[in-house]
């Protein structure tokens, strides 16, 4: 008899951990679900982007300005205007990771296939990675980890093998699931990486207006703030061409 | 003097106590003990050259670079490049690395039509499969003239893996972590590190190795060699304690001093065993040859005839040392006359107060009281078979044996001309040393080990300075002895040539300012051009060894220099070859000056203080000789002046002069005895000569201990004192009573 007990005892604890496990995983699969539809969800947007670079060994910095066009996840031209050397130059990203550089010194724009991994985005802090435009759904796997008084806190884990990162802590706003931090580690579990964003709600959107990153290894830290933030303008896709890209003056 | 020593015996207790405590407060500051080898870090800040040589490894990281030397078949084959990618992998992963930069993360462009691809250079999902597939590999790379002789050998059996320090790290925490965690992985190829930060963390733990292993040991045979002269516990005892507490007391104030132990200072320990047992000798030998019978008498009696010696051989050594103060080029040579004049201080404080105030808490027995010289001593191996034959030759033959050194002094004089410099930091270590090894492949496949740089001051984007570092760098190619550059022009070059079909710098300023937006998405453009554009570098290396090439090859860039300046920017050169002519130079001078000031002020000094200057004179004489014969013996021999051999004469005649002193002060004492010259040569040799040579075998003992060092100057330095003891001892028991003999004739000689 009393091995009955507890072999039935023993199902039902597997049972009920086994269903808390799996709803546990339904909830981070959820959470990150939203996040993604919150960071994606606009059709459209335009802006003026500042580009600060800091040295924070030195303190000295850089900046840069550029015009933003967007059009769903992943199409992206970035026009610069400042500094003066840089001003006219051009980027277009474009599905399937197409990239087009335009130096107007030079003619016609060149596609950029860019395989390096560590690269940084215009001597930035973000890697050419950390500038992806896929759902992070689809890139990385959730686990739940204890929330903070504001935030629910995911551990993301990256689907294939060839990441830099061995995994990315992604804190979460409990009330408008956009992320507000994320935390980057290495393969050696060490935190290399840390970014913050700022929010602001533009025609029922919350839109980040600052978002900054810090390698912390290289002290080094870049603050991208956005103003004249326009979304859902209908943007055609014609904007978003090569030729649109060498023609624009 | 006498009241003086009835001091020390009264307050005995008092004295023994103060040394104690004393001692315990110096050994407390061994735990901030630390040992700095980086030669880099002792160079002088008020020379131009070195000045520019650390501003460049500041601005740009050069100086602290690591490097991980991998040696195998073929660095191609896919096993090899898994084994590069996990070494990458490993020293990305240790905290205090800041970047990696190897064959498997090497970023590359290309341009194909209008599809610019910019890639890692060998990217992880590419690697060769077949043979074939590795051939082609190794053909695309070797071509590539921004990594060929750069990254990988010409040859593809080496490449380096590159490494740069965050700012607070500890850089030889993490060099050494950097061995132990590549070690750990067990790879099958050769690996080696090479750059200053392996050099330095080599350096120190040989340094760290010889303190532990190679001072105990010297320490155990002077001991073996005092018992076997004293047959004596007391013999033993009082002489190392004495040096013991000395070296305590001497780096327990040199870290109070806020200074680090080098490759150089780590050798006054066995210094200051050397003199400060000698010291002790003396005084104990001294109570001991005393006829009275109550010891704390005896004591009394003989401290006053042994302080004046003692004060002044100390007084004397401590010349020696401080010389190097005003003629060194080195800090850590600087720290070294510091120390060792520091602990030769104490070691004549412990023997005059430490030594009679132990000597008078446990009184030694009492051997004789019966002679002048005690019977005990007359009849022993050092008396029977050294001391009364020398002591008969230079009696009988005194001008025979003046000839012998006038020969000698002549062959060493000739020898002086011989002698060879060395001063790269690669030759400290044997040639199967990893250092030497590493050095080695630097030297054969990647065009050399010693960075040169050209720096640029001016607007980098400019097409001026550009097209003049492609110059440059053409030019310096053109000499004998430099085969590879870099610079951020070969860059920009290689991109506009990618862009435009032009392999040229354009001449458009505009168009290089967009290049840069290009060149902004790489890394390591940090060592290569500063953050505000404001300087630049060429990275050459220079393939030879020779100050001589250095100076040669300096005389051939200034001279393309002088043509061609511009008052748009400015070009200058620097470099470990150019910092090792300044060290090479300085070799010279600093020797010249240490030892002529420490000779002037010796025999200064000796000539006051026996009122006589033929006296000042004929101390000097021994080591004058002994330091001209070390010099020819190191011209003739092959062994180089470095910088630790350039404190052999210095130190050899600081410790050598002792021997003079107590010689000549024995000597004058026994004179004014006997009124008889050969009487008072025989008592001097059979007492202080006994002294002498126990000294001499002792301290030679010590310091040959150093043959057994990893490092080649260290060796050299151990024989090349033992040498010059034997050179200052024998000429204190030859050299000196002959001038004694011939200089004193007026007095009375005695049949032998």
């Amino acid at each position: 008899m009393k091995t009955k007990i507890a072999f039935l005892s023993l199902v039902f604890f597997c049972f009920v951990y086994g269903k808390t496990a799996l709803y546990a995983q339904e909830i981070a699969d959820d959470l990150l679900t939203k996040m993604d539809q919150t960071i994606f969800g606009i059709k459209d947007r335009t802006a003026n982007i500042e580009m600060l670079m800091i040295n924070l060994k030195t303190g000295k910095q850089k900046q840069k300005t550029a015009i933003l066009l967007q059009k769903g996840a992943n199409k992206k031209l970035f026009r610069y205007t400042s500094p003066k050397s840089d001003s006219g130059i051009a980027t277009l990203s474009l599905p399937n990771d197409e990239i087009y550089l335009y130096l107007p010194l030079f003619k016609r724009p060149k596609k950029i296939t860019n395989l390096a991994e560590s690269n940084t985005f215009n001597k930035s802090d973000f890697s050419v990675k950390d500038m992806a435009t896929k759902p992070y759904a689809e890139i990385y796997t959730p686990e739940m980890l204890p929330t903070t008084d504001t935030a629910h806190v995911l551990n993301l884990k990256p689907k294939t093998d060839n990441s830099s990162y061995s995994h990315v802590i992604v804190y979460i706003n409990k009330i408008y699931f956009y992320p507000e931090k994320f935390e980057f580690y290495n393969r050696k579990g060490q935190k290399v990486k840390q970014s913050i964003y700022h929010y602001i709600l533009i025609d029922g959107y919350w839109i980040a207006d600052v978002v900054s990153m810090e390698d912390l290894k290289k002290r080094h830290k870049t603050r991208i703030t956005m103003s004249e933030i326009k979304i859902n303008q209908g943007l055609k896709d014609e904007l978003f061409t090569v030729e649109n890209l060498a023609g624009h003056k | 003097m006498e009241k003086f020593s009835n001091i020390i015996i009264r307050f005995r207790w008092y004295v023994l106590t103060f040394i104690l405590i004393m001692t315990g407060l110096f050994s407390y500051q061994f735990r901030y003990l630390e040992v700095d080898s980086n030669i880099v870090d002792a160079l002088p800040k008020d020379d131009s050259i070195v000045q520019l040589f650390k501003d460049v490894g500041k601005r740009f990281g050069g100086n602290e670079l690591g490097m991980v030397v991998i040696e195998t078949d073929n660095v191609f084959e896919p096993g090899v490049l898994q084994n590069i990618q996990q070494v990458t992998d490993t020293l990305a992963e240790i905290d205090g690395v800041l970047s990696v930069t190897s064959l498997t993360n090497m970023v590359n462009f290309k341009v194909e039509g209008d599809n610019f691809e910019v890639s890692n250079l060998i990217h992880h999902n590419n690697w060769p499969e077949t043979k074939s597939d590795v051939d082609k590999l190794k053909k695309e790379i070797i071509s590539n003239d921004m990594v060929a002789g750069k990254i990988v050998s010409k040859d593809g059996t080496a490449t380096i893996i590159i490494f740069t320090f965050q700012d607070e790290a500890d850089i030889n925490s993490v060099a050494a972590e950097v061995v132990g965690k590549i070690e750990k992985l067990g790879l099958p190829e050769k690996y080696y590190f090479a750059g200053v930060p392996f050099f330095t963390k080599y350096v120190a733990d040989v340094i760290s190795v010889d303190l532990i292993k190679l001072i105990p040991i010297s320490f155990l045979l002077i001991a073996l060699i005092l018992f076997l002269s004293f047959h004596s516990i007391r013999g033993i005892i009082l002489p190392l304690l004495t040096a013991g507490l000395a070296i305590v007391w001497a780096i327990g104030s040199f870290v109070l001093m806020g200074l680090n132990l080098s490759m150089v200072s780590n050798n006054v320990p066995i210094i200051i065993l050397a003199v400060g047992s000698a010291y002790a000798i003396h005084v104990l030998n001294r109570v001991n040859q005393c006829k009275e019978k109550d010891p704390k008498k005896a004591i009394a009696k003989a401290l006053p005839l042994i302080i004046v010696p003692v004060v002044l051989t100390a007084l004397t050594t401590m010349v020696g040392f401080l010389a190097f103060i005003f003629g060194a080029y080195l800090s850590m040579i600087r720290d070294f006359g510091l120390l060792a004049a520091l602990g030769t201080s104490y070691s004549a404080f412990m023997a005059l107060i430490f030594v009679p105030a132990l000597l008078a808490v446990i009184p030694p027995k009492r051997k004789d009281a019966k002679g002048g010289v005690l019977s005990g001593d007359r009849k022993s191996y050092l008396n029977d078979h050294i001391l009364i034959p020398l002591y008969k030759l230079n009696t009988k033959f005194p001008y025979h044996v003046l000839t012998v050194w006038i020969i000698l002094f002549i062959i060493g004089i000739s020898g002086i001309f011989m002698i060879k410099r060395s001063v790269s930091v690669s030759d400290y270590f044997k040639p199967n040393h990893p250092a030497s090894i590493a050095t080695h492949i630097m030297e054969e496949k990647f065009g050399g080990s010693k960075p040169v740089f050209v720096v640029f001051k001016g607007d980098i984007q400019s097409p001026e300075v550009l097209n003049s570092m492609i110059d440059i760098a053409d030019y310096m190619k053109q000499s004998p002895y430099v085969t590879i550059t870099q610079s951020i022009a070969d860059i920009v070059l290689k991109l506009n040539g990618a862009l435009s079909g032009e392999e040229k710098i354009p001449d458009d300023q505009a168009k290089i300012e967009q290049l840069w937006f290009i060149l902004d998405q790489q890394g390591g453009l940090s060592q290569l051009v500063t953050e505000d554009l404001d300087q630049g570098i060429i990275i050459a290396k220079f393939n030879n060894k020779g100050e001589k090439e250095a100076a040669q090859f300096n005389k051939y860039m200034q001279t393309y220099f002088n043509a061609h300046r511009s008052d748009n920017y400015t070009v200058e050169i620097t470099g470990m070859p150019y910092v090792n002519v300044q060290l090479d130079k300085s070799l010279v001078r600093s020797q010249i000056t240490s030892l002529f000031i420490a000779i002037i002020l010796v025999i200064t000094i000796v000539s006051l203080w026996f009122r006589s200057f033929a006296e000042g004179f004929y101390a000097g004489l021994p080591i004058v000789a002994t330091i001209a014969i070390l010099y020819g013996l190191m011209g003739l021999t092959g062994i180089p002046l470095n910088v630790v051999t350039v404190l052999v004469a210095s130190v050899a005649m600081g410790i050598g002069i002792d021997y003079s002193i107590h010689f000549i002060s024995h000597f004058n004492h026994s004179v004014k005895k006997y009124q008889n010259i050969n009487k008072a040569i025989e008592e001097t040799m059979l007492i202080s000569g006994k002294a002498i040579m126990i000294n001499f075998i002792s301290v030679s003992a010590g310091f040959l201990v150093l043959v057994f060092s990893e490092l080649l100057p260290m060796i050299y330095f151990g024989a090349l004192i033992a040498f010059s003891m034997l050179g200052s001892s024998m000429g204190a028991l030859t050299l000196l009573p002959v001038t004694l003999l011939i200089g004193n004739k007026k007095l009375k000689p005695r049949k032998v």
